[in-house]
């Protein structure tokens, strides 16, 4: 279906081209018929959703190559929606193999070059270079972001939420201008379009601090809408977010709904099924990491300052966060946790003593914010090795010889802001 | 004149944030002395000036007297807000969460003792 751009989409697309954004990296400029680039999200050993957003008249194609052999390029339709993204489950891909795509709209104009790696075969043991970032808000520079996608070749981005600040939307109208606005950030762009994604979401995605239970459900239901129209995202269900990837017998990733499930009520922080999965996941699990995708944080922050906003995260749910934790403790290895939310980075242990002392938990960004957590105190030793506000994203190496997780903290001016290697 | 001298406190605070990004409990206790500092002397010299140059019968020095008798005390406050949050800061980097609640405590004791400056000062002046 053909849609009408509106003068803010031309402003955005304008904008994009001026300033650069529109070039790809192997191939001339894009059209700013394309205003949001192009992502690629949720891939597997032989497929991958390829998605953009197109301004102009159908029919869209896209080419998909691997990078190393341009003249075995495919070309497969793409579905345009009423909201103008475009997106297709390419299925014909070969494992560990880097690849570009290409959009391609109905006037032959052309969209950015995407690139993206397809994860090893089930039973390969490989290092992998992932990027984590949290916490991007539209209005702010947005330079990790840009720095990481430039500097550092990653096998995929792992985005834990706060990806869009779309405060103040409540129509699905409205969450989808704030995810075109953030989008069409140049910083965005290149991300996006320098591997693939695996997103999950968190409050700013609907409004600050959501709880599913407390929003009304129109709501929930478009922010949740814009969410899946606007990430690469392959739903094991329908509107439902958490899912595992597997990447080869390195690692398995396990993408949590944080938000969503929330029963006040009940006092669970995720329904007994998303418990439950996660659990049996983590238990028959065989990949050396197992990397939680969790949007806010688990650690114990202690204290009289961090304890009077507890309820915001895990810490708040003391009963299933104690059930996980424990259970982690008893069954598995190889666990990371990975999150966002606190306008922090932040790399340490989970617990300072008894269950989840062994437990590592790296908090990623903020990517994007003009505000530093304004704690008077911020974690310190020996639970923390390290915590800052200064804007930054995760460049994670994991190496599954020596079971070593190297985290890297990457600031706006590519200074490495925290350099450490756990063994889990 | 507070907020000027909130603000300066707050400089003081958000210059370590500038460095490596979180902050440092001995410069924000710092800040918080900057704070009151400030806030002192900007009202026991404009107070007491405003106070004559309402009232032309009384003399300057003798209204500056005056205040300073009258709101000194409330210094005093101060000085032990910054002295409790520089504690509370000392047990927080030797524990992180052991000194949040002292913190706190020497933060709002140092905040009310500016507030009850400014009103004895004021006070004081048009005695």
């Amino acid at each position: 279906m053909t849609i009408r751009p509106s003068r803010r989409d031309i402003l955005l697309a304008l904008a994009a081209t001026a300033t650069g954004c529109g070039l790809p990296r192997e191939a001339g400029p894009a059209s700013p018929l394309f205003p949001l680039g192009v992502a690629c999200g949720d891939v597997s050993v032989n497929s991958a959703d390829l998605w953009s957003a197109f301004l102009g008249p159908g029919p869209l194609t896209v080419r998909v190559w691997p990078r190393d052999d341009e003249t075995s390029a495919q070309t497969f339709d793409a579905t345009l929606d009423d909201a103008g993204i475009g997106t297709t489950l390419v299925r014909t891909l070969s494992a560990d193999t880097a690849y570009a795509y290409q959009f391609s709209g109905g006037d032959g104009v052309l969209s950015d070059v995407g690139l993206f790696r397809t994860p090893p075969t089930a039973d390969t043991l490989k290092p992998l270079t992932f990027g984590v970032a949290s916490c991007a808000r539209q209005t702010e520079p947005l330079a990790p972001l840009a720095v990481v996608a430039e500097r550092y070749p990653l096998d995929a981005l792992l985005y834990l939420g706060d990806t869009v600040y779309a405060d103040g939307a409540k129509t699905l109208a409205d969450y989808r201008g704030k995810w075109r606005e953030a989008l069409a950030r140049r910083p965005q762009r290149l991300i996006r379009g320098a591997t693939s994604v695996i997103a999950t979401w968190d409050d700013h995605e609907v409004i600050n601090d959501a709880s599913g239970d407390r929003l009304d459900p129109s709501m929930l239901g478009a922010a949740r809408t814009a969410f899946f129209e606007y990430q690469p995202v392959r739903p094991d269900a329908p509107t439902r977010l958490w899912r595992s990837l597997r990447w080869g017998k390195t690692a398995e990733l396990f993408v949590l709904d944080c938000r969503g499930e929330r029963n006040h009520a009940t006092r669970e922080y995720m329904s007994r099924e998303q418990m439950d999965w996660l659990k049996a996941g983590l238990a028959s699990s065989d990949a050396t990491f197992k990397l939680i995708l969790n949007s806010v944080p688990i650690s114990s922050y202690p204290g009289a300052l961090f304890g009077a906003f507890s309820d915001d995260r895990w810490e708040g749910w003391p009963s299933q966060r104690d059930e996980l934790i424990n259970f982690v403790d008893a069954n598995t290895s190889g666990v990371l946790w990975l999150t966002g939310d606190f306008h922090m980075g932040v790399a340490g242990r989970v617990a300072r003593t008894g269950p989840g002392s062994t437990q590592v938990e790296i908090a990623a960004g903020p990517a994007g914010s003009n505000l530093a957590n304004p704690a008077l105190s911020y974690p310190s030793p020996p639970q923390f090795d390290f915590a800052s506000s200064i804007n930054n994203m995760v460049v994670l190496d994991l190496d599954p010889a020596t079971r070593a997780a190297r985290v890297r903290f990457i600031a706006s001016n590519e200074r490495v802001l925290f350099d450490h290697t756990y063994v889990v | 004149m507070g907020l000027a001298s909130i603000a300066a406190g707050i400089f003081v605070h958000s210059v370590p944030f500038l460095i490596n990004g979180r902050p440092q409990p001995y410069v924000t206790a710092g800040g918080f002395a900057v704070m009151l500092g400030l806030n002192a002397g900007i009202t026991h010299l404009v107070l007491p000036w405003l106070a004559t140059a309402l009232h032309p019968g009384r003399s300057l020095s003798d209204a500056r007297l005056t205040a300073w008798q009258t709101s000194r005390w409330a210094l005093l406050g101060g000085a032990a807000g910054v002295l409790t949050y520089a504690v509370g800061g000392g047990l927080e980097q030797a524990s992180f969460g052991r000194g949040q609640a002292v913190m706190l405590a020497g933060a709002m004791l140092s905040l009310a003792a500016m507030l009850v400056w400014d009103v004895l000062e004021a006070v004081g002046s048009w005695r």
